[in-house]
């Protein structure tokens, strides 16, 4: 195990799945956070600045048309990528100057993945897709086993655990992804576009679970660009152009330009 | 590595069957060609060894001439011709104290032998003396051999091999049965006294197709010339004493042929023959397994191929894996791990395609098994699947997981 990590959530500790989380630091806090692809002249600003924070427990839907940076964000936020500049602490840790495989360790134990595409293992059976992360964390075999029908129960699958990905439904296979997202017990659970390529009886499925995994106390982080998906949200996060253009609870009017006073005024990127 | 990478590496493997079959296909023949190669090596040593052998243990053959290699002037004296007087010479204790037997070889050339109506011509017809049977390593099979008094006497008698016993009586008679005859040897009628147990071919000859006379009974009636003598076999006392034989026979020779020189006569030591046989077979062997070796190497590049082949269709699999907390170690281990599962599972069929093939006579050779080469072949194999293996699955490892995620 990695020094920088602390033992909020350690993969090895049994327990409920849905443990209810106390502390009171946020789960995601991102400070000035700017993401800039390329060099100079083709240099393309896929974030500005952008300063969020969520807490524990949270339900958020992070929304925005395509090229508005929602992808960028997702993918810092999940630590697959660095930002240019600015700080990011997640669950406490500032994930700065981690390297590849402490990164490796912080999306083990700390985020839960969803994809659009399920992005299952092919030709390996729903328990194993569940228990891979768990093989990464060292969890012991019998114990593994245990947790990972656990996590699939939990998903409405426990009859489904000797299929393999191209004997499940679109909805199933997601589900068998959200099951892979929680079987760790990460502090966030983070989705990117996860209804895209589900039809509309699976969509509700999914989007089901998502709420019912929040009821039970877990952060979950949806990125998507249909409202369908952010309805479901308690809070719900739009970016244009690389910056947050609002941040409004769920049911309230989203609100254009409140926060632009906060913001800098949008600026070409210093070559 | 643990259990659960050799469980992903084996799923890896079925996954695409074909192609892996086909690259362990690739290991498989350079394992067996191995195997095989140096057991034909070693099968041809052993044939050579008990060609040797068959020889006698610690024996010198003393002959006239060389065997044609070296420089033989016309200009050179004749060959030297032994005779009666250096055996007698080298049964001399003071003068060969190194020497245990020695058995003088006369050939009749050209007898046949004859026995109620069936006749035969054996391969080697010697007047020689009641040693030359033990010295070659020959057993009785039924009677006994000739006596020294039976030379020393002119006896008519005669000791006969199987292969001879057989042609005069029929191959389904017992050749035992031959002791006691009277067979006609030229224009001799001589005694069976005895017929050798087999000994079996030497590689070259067959060892029983032979016939034992008196050498004064050969040269009385079968044409042999009196005090000549073709051949002389000398026994040392012991395996540390063929060297000092050779020196004593050598000098003894140099002292009674005042005119002979180093291509006029010929000892030959069966020690150091041995050896130098050992030797150049050595080589041989080393050179057949080289030759399989790099066979095994090409197998290796196959692996390679592959497992490149592998990672890039497998770069979104790794990318999920990454995501979901793969650390560089754990995607390098699983494709290291693929690569020497799948060159070891072609190594063991090689193994068991080798030893089969093992034992079948390959271009006259009765292949040898080797332990070692069985060894070595697998260990090369591993050590094959872990080299090429390391830089598809190096490859694997550093792909960058938000663009592994991208691949499609």
């Amino acid at each position: 195990m990695s020094q920088t990590l602390d033992g909020a959530a350690p993969a090895t500790a049994s327990g409920a799945l849905a443990r209810p989380r106390t502390a009171r630091r946020p789960v995601v806090r991102l400070e000035q956070i700017t993401k800039v692809y390329g060099m100079g002249e083709t240099s393309v600003r896929a974030l500005w600045k952008v300063s969020l924070t969520i807490a524990r427990g949270e339900h958020v839907a992070i929304m925005g048309a395509s090229g508005s940076g929602k992808s960028t964000l997702m993918q810092i936020i999940g630590c697959l990528d660095a930002p240019t500049a600015g700080q990011y602490f997640l669950d406490g840790v500032d994930v700065h100057d981690l390297d590849d495989d402490q990164l490796a360790e912080i999306r083990n134990l700390k985020i839960g993945f969803v994809f659009q595409s399920f992005n299952l293992i092919p030709r390996t059976t729903a328990l194993s897709n569940v228990e891979l992360p768990l093989i990464y964390a060292g969890v012991k075999k019998a114990e593994r086993r245990r947790r990972a029908a656990e996590a699939l129960a939990v998903v409405g699958l426990s009859d489904r655990l000797d299929h393999t990905p191209n004997q499940l439904s679109g909805g199933q296979q997601q589900r068998v992804a959200l099951a892979r997202a929680i079987v760790t017990d990460p502090a966030m659970i983070l989705a990117d576009e996860p209804t895209g390529a589900l039809d509309s009886r699976s969509t509700h499925e999914v989007l089901d679970l998502f709420e019912r995994l929040n009821n039970e106390g877990r952060t979950v982080v949806v990125i998507t660009h249909e409202d369908e998906v952010a309805h479901r949200a308690k809070r719900v996060v739009r970016l244009r152009d690389g910056r947050v253009m609002s941040d409004t609870a769920a049911g309230s009017p989203p609100v254009l330009e409140t926060a632009a006073s906060v913001l800098p005024p949008p600026r070409e990127v210093p070559a | 590595m643990n259990l659960e990478s050799i469980r992903m590496a084996l799923k890896g493997i079925a996954a695409n069957r074909l192609r892996s079959s086909l690259t362990m296909l690739g290991i498989m023949i350079g394992v067996a060609a191995v195997i095989v190669l140096v057991a034909v090596g070693s099968g041809s040593a052993a044939k050579n060894r008990k060609a040797l052998e068959s020889l006698g243990s610690n024996t010198l053959t003393v002959a006239q001439g060389g065997f044609g290699f070296g420089n033989r002037g016309g200009t050179q004296s004749a060959d030297l011709r032994l005779t009666d007087g250096d055996v007698t010479a080298m049964s001399d204790p003071t003068q060969a104290p190194s020497v245990r037997a020695v058995v003088p070889v006369a050939n009749v050339r050209g007898a046949t032998v004859s026995f109620e109506g069936a006749s035969a011509t054996p391969a080697q017809v010697l007047g020689t003396n009641d040693l030359y049977a033990a010295v070659r390593s020959y057993k009785v099979g039924a009677g006994s051999l000739f006596t020294a008094d039976d030379v020393a006497n002119d006896a008519k008698v005669v000791v006969v091999g199987t292969t001879v016993a057989k042609n005069l009586l029929g191959t389904a008679a017992d050749p035992n049965t031959l002791v006691g005859s009277e067979v006609q040897v030229g224009a001799m009628r001589l005694t069976v006294v005895g017929v050798l147990a087999s000994k079996g071919t030497n590689g070259t000859q067959d060892q029983d197709d032979i016939m034992l006379i008196p050498l004064s009974t050969a040269r009385d009636g079968l044409g042999a010339a009196p005090n000549r003598i073709d051949q002389i076999i000398v026994q040392a006392r012991g395996a540390g004493y063929t060297d000092s034989a050779q020196n004593e026979v050598t000098q003894v020779l140099l002292q009674r042929h005042k005119s002979a020189t180093s291509n006029s006569y010929l000892v030959l030591n069966q020690a150091s023959l041995l050896q130098t046989q050992d030797a150049s077979n050595r080589t041989f062997t080393v050179l057949l397994g080289a030759v399989a070796a790099i066979s095994l190497l090409v197998g290796g590049i196959g692996v390679m191929n592959i497992m490149l082949v592998t990672v890039t269709e497998r770069t979104r699999e790794i990318g999920i894996r990454k995501a979901i907390g793969a650390r560089k170690a754990n995607v390098l281990g699983q494709f290291l791990v693929e690569a020497v599962l799948l060159s070891m599972l072609g190594g063991l069929l090689g193994v068991a395609a080798g030893i089969i093939g093992s034992h079948f006579t390959i271009v006259g050779v009765k292949p040898v098994l080797e332990t070692y080469s069985i060894a070595l072949s697998l260990a090369v194999a591993f050590g094959v699947g872990l080299f090429f293996g390391i830089y598809p699955a190096n490859r694997a490892a550093s792909l960058r997981p938000i663009d592994a995620l991208r691949y499609e």
